[in-house]
């Protein structure tokens, strides 16, 4: 999966399952300032993207660490990479 | 309109809730001292009702101003204990819980109303509405089952903020968790038009006319198609704000013709 295809999944997810604007989807977008996620829903945007990529986001704690789109991006890359 | 008449109109609309609140607020100091006395759990229940009542004669007093429509005002009724949700728009949302006709309703908020209604905290203190903001779910929860156990709803706002665009923001999900977790009904309560009358952040309000709508209620019979999802909370969440998005869309579309 590229890079550019794992931008476009999280997107997809954050529009689809969150409604958020596709226009402030960007890498610098703060995930819970920017974007409005809060604590509960980082809950529920592991589980979307975890069947979103079909592999399992092993170290949660470090996903809920995460404050932009782009950490999250590279994070999901450097998983997708491991899992190759 | 012109400016210096808007000014006047708002100038007259806030002294007359003013003095409303005024002359209700120490009722809600009496309840509050009752409580404190006597530790009465039925003196919530009373709270509650102050609350609502509260709400229903500001907004009946200001109907030269504000005419509140209310559509089947009475669908929370008889469902109890339930969630009413409500998407938010103005400050006026909390006063328009008096135009739905269950009365013991109680409201899941942010701190700013009980620093914004200052005469009413005790009051508001007294009813045990919930303050969730830097209260974790468990504690939230464990609240809102006290309000259950007492037969009243609670009412969630779940875009948690108001809407400074008039759209229908994203939807946390608090409420749809709860509601699949408690086995309790959902009453979508839509609120049309509040936005426009008082805007988020000002004091300023334009007359007009606001539709509340009661849509049927979801009952738990239904949650069963929810479970199946892979999300439970999350399928729920969507129907229902799909639900608002309806109503909201029909709505604006009958008022542009």
């Amino acid at each position: 999966m590229t890079y550019e295809t794992i931008v476009h999944t999280v997107n997809t997810a954050f529009a689809e399952e969150f409604e958020v604007a596709p226009e402030k989807l960007l890498p610098e977008a703060h995930i819970k300032n920017d974007l409005g996620l809060d604590s509960l829903d980082i809950v529920d945007m592991i589980i979307v993207l975890e069947q979103a990529f079909n592999f399992k986001l092993q170290d949660r704690s470090a996903v809920a660490n995460i404050t932009t789109l782009g950490e999250l991006y590279d994070f999901i890359s450097k998983l997708q990479d491991l899992h190759a | 309109m012109p400016e210096i008449k808007k000014t006047l109109t708002s100038l007259a609309f806030f002294s007359v809730l003013l003095v409303w609140s005024c002359l209700l607020a120490p009722f809600g100091w009496l309840l509050f001292l009752l409580h404190k006395l006597t530790g009465l759990r039925r003196i919530r229940s009373w709270a509650r009702l102050a609350g609502w009542i509260y709400g229903r004669s500001s907004l009946t007093l200001l109907r030269p101003f504000l005419r509140v429509v209310s559509v089947h005002p009475d669908e929370a009724v008889g469902k109890t204990p339930c969630i009413i949700t409500a998407n938010h728009q103005s400050i006026l949302d909390l006063y328009l819980l008096g135009f739905q006709n269950l009365k013991q309703v109680c409201p899941i908020t942010k701190s700013w109303p009980f620093r914004l209604l200052l005469p009413f905290t005790p009051v508001m203190r007294t009813a045990g509405y919930i303050e969730a903001e830097g209260r974790s779910l468990e504690e939230i929860t464990a609240l809102c089952r006290e309000h259950m156990e007492e037969g009243a709803a609670l009412v969630f706002y779940p875009e948690g903020r108001r809407s400074r665009t008039g759209e229908l923001g994203m939807f946390h999900a608090g409420a749809f968790r709860l509601a699949l977790a408690e086995n309790l009904p959902i009453v979508p309560m839509v609120i049309k038009n509040s936005g426009s009358r008082i805007k988020p952040g000002t004091f300023r309000m334009t007359p007009g006319v606001i539709e509340i709508e009661m849509l049927p209620a979801i009952m738990p019979s239904a949650y069963d198609d929810f479970r199946k999802a892979p999300v439970p909370h999350r399928a729920l969440l969507k129907h229902v704000r799909a639900l608002y998005v309806d109503s909201l869309t029909a709505y604006a579309a009958r008022h542009v013709q």
